[in-house]
C-alpha cells in the first residue's frame, strides 16, 4: 500500500464525516507522509493500519480523545488504539458486518459450492491466521473444514464452484474478503452438513433395512426347511400308515408327504448357498468397504 | 525509557520543539525533533498538537512549499506562558529528583 491508498483508505473510512470537519486532520497525516518522503513507509508501518489513523481522527474530533489517551515510556498509548487489540475490535466489527451480507449469499450457494469452498477457505484461513488474532473465526472455522473436506471427496478442485459466492464480496479490499470466505464457509459448514448428515441417515435406514431382509431371509430359508423336512417325512409317514387303511387317502398323502420332502431339500440347498457362500461373501464385502473407507480417510484427512 | 511521559510533559516538550522556530514548524519536524528526545510513534502528535491548538497555545498558517501548502505551527502568547509555568514546574520537580538522587547510597 502506496501513502496515497493509505491515505484514500483513511478518507474513505472517515467518509461519514463532514467533510470540513476532517480536511485538517486528513491533510496532517497526508503532509506527513509526503515530508517523509524516503521514510514515508517505516512512517506507515507506525501508523499501524488506515483504521486506526482513522479511529484516532473520529476520537478527536467527537472530543473524547482526552479521557482515552496516556502517556508511558514509550510516548502516548490509548488502550483502545493499540495495534492488537485495535486490530481485534475491528475485526469484530467487520465481521459481523459482513456476515450480515454475507447470509443470502451463503445461502444461495449450492451444496458443492459451499463444500469446495469450504475447501478452499480452509487453507486461506490458515495461512491468514497468526498468533495475536481474536482466533474466533478461525476456531470455529476450522472444525468444520476436515469433514468437510472429506465429504466433497476431491479437495483438490476447489474454487470454481466456489465462485457464486464472489458476487457479494465487496470490493474494499483483501481483509474484508477473507472475512466474508470464512463467513461462507462456516455459513456452508451448518447449512449443508445436516443435509448431508440427512442423506446419510437416510442411506444408513436403507442399509439397515437390507440387512435386516437379508436376516429374515435367512433365517426363513433355515426355519421353513428344517419345517419342510420334519413334516415331510411326518407326512409320508402318515401316509405309509393310511395307506392299509384307505389306499387312495395313503397314496396322497404319500405324495403330498414326498413333495414336502422335496420343498425342503431344495431349502438345504438354499441353506448351503446361503451360509456356505453368500453370508461369508457380504462379510468380505462389508469389510473391504469399511477398510476403503477407513483409508480413503486416512488418505484425505 | 523506563519512566512514562506524562500528558502535561509531552505538552511541554512540544511547545519547546515547536517555540526554536520563530517562523514556526511543521508537523513532521515537530515530530522528529520530540523523537530525538523520547519514543513516541509517528501519529501521535496530531491530537497533541490539535489539543495544543484547541487550547490556544499554538496557531497555525499554511505556507506555499513545492507547490503545495505546508502547515506551520506557531507558538502563541497564551503557550508561551504555558511553556514557561512548564519550565519552572520541571526545574523545581526534576531538582527535587535529581537531589534524592544524589543522595541516595548505590
Amino acid at each position: 500500500m502506496n501513502r496515497e491508498e493509505f491515505m484514500k483508505k483513511v478518507e474513505y473510512l472517515l467518509s461519514d464525516l463532514p467533510e470540513e470537519e476532517t480536511r485538517d486532520a486528513l491533510d496532517y497525516y497526508r503532509d506527513y507522509l509526503e515530508e517523509a518522503g524516503d521514510s514515508a513507509e517505516e512512517a506507515m508501518r507506525e501508523f499501524g493500519s488506515p483504521e486506526r489513523i482513522a479511529s484516532i481522527i473520529r476520537s478527536d474530533l467527537q472530543g473524547n480523545l482526552a479521557d482515552g489517551g496516556e502517556f508511558t515510556d514509550t510516548g502516548y498509548t490509548d488502550e483502545r488504539f493499540r495495534e492488537p487489540n485495535y486490530q481485534l475490535a475491528s475485526r469484530e466489527q467487520e465481521e459481523y458486518h459482513y456476515g450480515n451480507t454475507g447470509t443470502g449469499a451463503g445461502q444461495a450457494d449450492s451444496r458443492t459450492g459451499g463444500y469446495s469452498g469450504n475447501a478452499d477457505q480452509s487453507g486461506a484461513a490458515g495461512r491468514t491466521g497468526n498468533p495475536g488474532q481474536p482466533g474466533a473465526a478461525g476456531r470455529t472455522g476450522n472444525p468444520g473444514q476436515p469433514g468437510a473436506a472429506g465429504h466433497a471427496g476431491n479437495p483438490g478442485q476447489p474454487g470454481a464452484a466456489g465462485q457464486p459466492g464472489a458476487p457479494g464480496r465487496p470490493g474494499s479490499g483483501g481483509q474484508a474478503a477473507k472475512v466474508l470466505w470464512i463467513i461462507l464457509a462456516i455459513i456452508g459448514a451448518v447449512t449443508v452438513l445436516p443435509a448431508l448428515l440427512g442423506f446419510a441417515g437416510g442411506a444408513f435406514g436403507i442399509l439397515v433395512a437390507i440387512v435386516v431382509l437379508l436376516l429374515v431371509l435367512v433365517f426363513l430359508t433355515a426355519i421353513l426347511t428344517f419345517v419342510f423336512l420334519v413334516a415331510g417325512v411326518a407326512v409320508v409317514a402318515a401316509g405309509i400308515a393310511a395307506v392299509f387303511a384307505d389306499p387312495l387317502d395313503g397314496v396322497v398323502c404319500i405324495g403330498v408327504g414326498l413333495v414336502m420332502l422335496a420343498i425342503g431339500l431344495v431349502g438345504v440347498v438354499l441353506s448351503v448357498l446361503i451360509y456356505g457362500k453368500l453370508l461369508p461373501w457380504l462379510f468380505r464385502g462389508a469389510i473391504d468397504g469399511l477398510n476403503g473407507m477407513l483409508h480413503r480417510k486416512e488418505r484425505t484427512a | 525509557m523506563v519512566f512514562n511521559t506524562g500528558t502535561a510533559l509531552l505538552d511541554a516538550i512540544v511547545l519547546a520543539v515547536v517555540s526554536k522556530d520563530m517562523m514556526g514548524t511543521y508537523g513532521y519536524k515537530i515530530t522528529q525533533d520530540v523523537r530525538g528526545v523520547i519514543d513516541v510513534s509517528e501519529s501521535t502528535l496530531y491530537p497533541v498538537l490539535r489539543r495544543l491548538q484547541k487550547d490556544e497555545c499554538l496557531e497555525t498558517y499554511d505556507m506555499a512549499i513545492d507547490g503545495r501548502n505546508r502547515r506551520y505551527y506557531r507558538i502563541t502568547e497564551k503557550g508561551r506562558v504555558q511553556l514557561n509555568l512548564y519550565k519552572s514546574e520541571w526545574a523545581s520537580y526534576s531538582g527535587k529528583i535529581t537531589r534524592i538522587f544524589e543522595e541516595a547510597r548505590i
